[in-house]
């Protein structure tokens, strides 16, 4: 019996986690709260959406398994993931001017 | 002090009732609340720094080509200068935006004789108008440290910090060379704790004119909610900021002639002054002037035509005649005259009118003429004796009248202490402008006085007052309450005249603050609030407080609880210590009867941030005679502010930028490139047939059905049964490929060792003009098809020009993976018989006439193409 498989939609989600949890540090105060939604934004967000590509690829890839998927939700992926990466971007350069003016203090 | 009260007031009513865009609302005088919370500033402080913050865009070339923006400005600061200073003092600092901004020249404190200086450094901004963009960010921030740091100029001790405002001037919008970045910007301005909450918390009152031209009208939405936080309402309106007080306000003009009226209105603001409701244009424009008041402001606009404008005093038969242009000063019914442009099209007047003298009281009338025109004919308006000396202008001109007050409400002698649970009764008395007593009943206007007193941090409450008594005396009594925290509390008297024709003059405000002491046993503290001097970049507050010894007896004082309700966000927990460190009843400051000590007390921030830092300390009094403790809270205040580096900024913006970016962006391109291998390409199982695709059907070559077995399949021998990158078999080379957007992953390609067409199970690109196929990094279930011939070419596209489908031969390639071949060889197999002609379908364009062919049968030749006769010469 062949195993299924699907899209390793929790590192999507986790992805989106990391970009609502990065504007949630917007409304912080601190240098490190903009440090940490920095870092979510940007490395966190686009490491994860980057293992969810990896992953499911993978898994489409794996002649042992049998990969489960719906029409159409391929692009419904992609797109998701586009928009995660974008929001991180957006995200990670309002912390970072707040970063940038906190350090120019001369 | 009474001139105290001269200065400041309502800007925008003038504007609104000069401006095209005035309301009937704002014709009554009612003054917004950011020019009496001005008023109030300067009325306790007496010292207010503007900034001057001028748009040098190189827009400005169009929309104000002629400059009048600096005649505005000009005139606005000279009358300032001349009339604004004489009980208060007044500093203008020149300053500029666009990309950037700049500070022209060092802080001007303003005095009668600053025409000529103030006239220079407005005339600059003429040629200031070559800027590339409209940074209010910049430029605002930039406002912030310049006041910033003049406040800690000038108030190092600790003293009352003056009140600030920045006068702003725009013809545009925000536009930043990034664009991208402006929502960034628009987050620092407007955010808690950005800019604009970081002016409004040091006190700053913004003013933003903006010139909106006819053509291109520029958004000034951002700007509006900048200036006055109370206009962000409705949907496409966003708040600036958390911190509405004081409120700014933003003033729209839509001409360069409404400009320099807007530019006169603020300067009435400064000066406390009250718009005369305006009429339908008239020839004749009168006002009425009473004994209550001390000054006329008219803003006269003759246009461009010859029209004079002709201003009768009261009893006196000689106009005086003003044209444009024309400056010059006299005496007309007992008032001084001084007049002078304000444009080419507009004059200004300014009347001062001596308390002594009452011959200017009474109806004054402007009247514009046309000297040109025959002296024959009158105007049907209404005139004073004498008449206009000219003919009535067909297209009269325009008149603002603003009136000023004189009369002030003034405690003989100032009140100083008040004492808990004592009854406390002060005699107002009404000043006029040179500091002389006057007697209500002496004057024809109604006069009313309200008194209210605001114990610290409690609401006012309104005092009981009575009179006028036969001496002109008003009395104000109350009783303070028994216990009290409150160190102080603010009286305020606010004197109203309603004059004869019913206008209700600005209502002149006095304020006192009045330190409330403990009973004689207890020990006293001198000043009733602590202003710490202010901290840039880094370092601590400090101020002193005095303490006096009780009359009754000695005591002893110690402080805590110190609590701050305001700060900039992100300056976490301030430190207060007094000095010496009294901070408990064992460690406290002993002081004898009558004897004075000093405290000083510091404050030092976790961090150092841009704002002003309020809140209170408690001071603890006890008696050597009495053993009741008392509390006074202390209201102790300072400002803060950090200098920064621009190019620090930038630097550290693009390099996080970056690192935040690109690194993940190069990560996801790494692991691009070490998963590009083909998977255990050697352990697949491959098949090879010669097919003929006609039309959407897929034969074998010699025309069967195509078919395939486990037989057909065979193992890759000399291909690596681990990872490659690149491996070739059976004619085929197989290659791995990175995408450049690292967001798409890695695949493999196979392409013909001889150079032909391949098509594959995953798409096809082209590569200088051979299609390349494209295949999984896991080959198992794909296929590859090189095409060895296209018929296509000749005949036309999908069908032959016979009715005949298109025909194309080739090698077909089939992999799978070992085990269960047959099943998955027919899966695959039900693949290929609906990819592949669609494939096919879709490259015809790029197979037609690039296949090789095989050459045509023998036979007779092709008949060579028809070419036409070319006629020969």
């Amino acid at each position: 019996m062949t195993e299924e498989t699907g899209p390793p939609v929790v590192m999507l989600v986790l992805a989106f986690a990391a970009v609502a949890g990065s504007v949630g540090l917007l409304v912080g105060v601190s240098l490190t709260a903009h440090v940490l939604g920095y870092l979510l934004s940007s490395f966190v967000c686009i490491g994860l959406a980057t293992a969810f590509t990896q992953l499911d690829e993978r898994r489409r890839n794996d002649q042992e398994r049998w990969y489960e998927e719906e029409p159409g939700q391929k692009e419904t992926y992609q797109r998701a993931r586009a928009v995660a990466l974008s929001l991180g971007i957006v995200v990670t350069t309002i912390h970072v001017w707040y970063i940038a003016r906190e350090l120019s203090v001369a | 002090m009474s001139g105290v009260r001269r200065i400041v007031a309502a800007l925008l009513v003038l504007v609104l009732t000069s401006g095209a865009a005035a309301s009937a609302q704002d014709r009554d005088g009612a003054s917004p609340p950011a020019f009496q919370q001005l008023t109030d500033c300067l009325a306790e402080r007496g010292h207010l720094l503007l900034l001057v913050l001028m748009d040098q865009s190189g827009s400005l070339r169009d929309s104000d080509p002629d400059g009048r923006r600096v005649d505005g400005l000009s005139n606005a600061l000279k009358t300032l200068a001349s009339y604004g200073t004489e009980e208060n003092t007044i500093d203008v600092l020149f300053t500029g935006f666009s990309t950037a901004y700049e500070v022209h020249s060092p802080w001007l404190t303003l005095i009668r004789e600053s025409g000529p200086v103030i006239e220079r450094e407005a005339a600059a901004y003429r040629e200031r108008n070559t800027g590339g963009y409209t940074d209010f960010v910049t430029a605002l921030d930039g406002a912030q440290a310049s006041l910033t740091a003049r406040v800690g100029e000038i108030a190092p001790a600790g003293g009352p910090p003056p009140c600030r405002a920045v006068l702003l001037f725009t013809d545009g919008e925000y536009d930043i060379r990034d664009d991208a970045r402006e929502p960034a910007g628009q987050r620092a301005v407007c955010d808690p704790g950005g800019i604009a909450d970081q002016l409004r918390e040091a006190g700053t009152t913004i003013v933003a004119i903006g010139l909106i031209p006819a053509q291109d009208p520029p958004d000034q939405t951002f700007l509006r909610s900048i200036a006055d936080p109370s206009s962000a309402s409705g949907a496409d309106r966003g708040a600036c900021g958390v911190i509405a007080e004081p409120a700014g306000t933003y003033i729209p003009v839509t001409s360069v002639d409404q400009l320099v009226e807007a530019f006169d209105a603020l300067l009435q603001v400064l000066k406390d002054g009250t718009p005369v409701p305006r009429s339908a244009a008239a020839t004749t424009v009168p006002f009425s002037l009473t004994t209550s008041m001390s000054a006329f402001h008219l803003l006269l606009d003759v246009g461009a035509a010859p029209v004079t404008a002709e201003l009768r005093a009261p009893g006196v038969g000689q106009p005086l005649a003003l044209r444009a242009g024309e400056r010059g000063n006299l005496t007309l019914g007992a008032a001084e005259i001084e007049y002078g442009p304000a444009s080419p099209t507009h004059l200004v007047v300014d009347g001062r009118l001596p308390p002594g003298a009452a011959g200017w009281a009474g109806t004054w009338t402007v009247t514009f003429v046309d000297p040109d025109a025959s002296t024959a004919s009158r105007p049907s308006s209404p005139a004073p004796a004498g008449g206009p000396t000219g003919q009535a202008a067909n297209d009269p001109g325009q008149v603002w009248v603003t009136l000023f007050g004189g009369l002030t409400p003034v405690v003989e002698p100032p009140p100083t202490t008040l004492r808990e649970g004592e009854a406390a009764s002060f005699d107002v008395w009404i000043e006029d402008v040179t500091g002389a007593q006057r007697a209500p009943q002496a004057l024809l206007d109604a006069l009313e006085v309200t008194a209210t007193l605001a114990y610290q941090g409690e609401r006012e409450q309104r005092l009981d007052v009575q009179g006028p008594s036969p001496e002109g005396v008003y009395r104000v009594t109350f009783e303070v309450p028994e216990e009290t925290a409150a160190g102080f509390a603010d009286l305020r008297l606010v004197l109203g005249v309603v004059t004869q024709d019913g206008l209700r003059l600005k209502p002149r405000p006095r304020s006192y603050r009045i330190q409330i002491v403990p009973p004689p046993s207890h020990p006293t503290l001198d000043q009733p609030e602590l202003r710490l001097s202010p901290i840039i970049d880094e370092g601590e507050a400090r101020g002193s407080l005095e303490i006096t010894g009780g009359e009754e007896g000695g005591g002893c004082v110690w402080f805590d609880r110190a609590t701050f309700s305001r700060m900039p966000p992100g300056t976490g927990q301030i430190t207060v210590t007094p000095d010496p460190p009294a901070v408990s009843e064992a460690s406290c400051i002993s002081v004898g009867p009558g004897q004075r000590r000093e405290v000083t007390v510091v404050a030092e921030p976790a961090e150092v941030r841009a704002g002003r830092v309020s809140g209170e300390i408690v001071a603890h009094l006890s008696s050597d005679n009495d053993p009741a403790v008392i509390e006074r809270r202390v209201p102790v205040s300072f400002e803060m502010d950090q200098s920064r580096s621009t190019a620090r900024f930038g630097l550290v913006f693009l390099l996080l930028l970056l690192t935040g970016v690109a690194v993940p962006t190069g990560a996801m391109y790494l692991m691009n490139w070490w998963t590009a291998r083909f998977r255990e390409p050697g352990l697949v199982r491959a098949a090879s047939k010669r097919v003929r695709v006609t039309g959407d059907i897929v034969r074998e070559e010699n025309g069967g059905a195509l078919r395939v077995t486990r037989h057909d399949f065979g193992a890759m021998n000399g291909v690596d049964t681990g990872s490659a990158r690149a491996f070739d078999f059976d004619g085929l080379c197989f290659e791995t490929k990175v995408p450049r957007l690292p967001v798409r992953l890695p695949y493999g390609t196979v392409a013909s060792a001889s150079g032909k067409h391949t098509l594959a199970s995953d798409g096809h690109a082209n590569a200088n003009g051979t299609l390349v196929g494209r295949v999984p990094l896991a080959l198992p279930d794909s296929w590859a098809l090189v095409v060895d011939e296209d018929e296509g070419a000749a005949r036309g596209r999908g069908t032959r020009g016979n009715g005949q489908r298109r025909e194309t031969r080739g090698t077909l390639s089939l992999y799978v993976s070992d085990g269960e071949v047959d099943q998955k060889a027919q899966r695959l197999l039900s693949r290929v018989l609906v990819e592949l002609p669609a494939a096919l379908a879709e490259v015809g364009d790029t197979l037609d006439g690039r296949v090789e062919v095989p050459p045509p049968p023998q036979g007779p030749a092709d008949p060579q193409p028809y070419k036409p006769r070319v006629p020969m010469d």
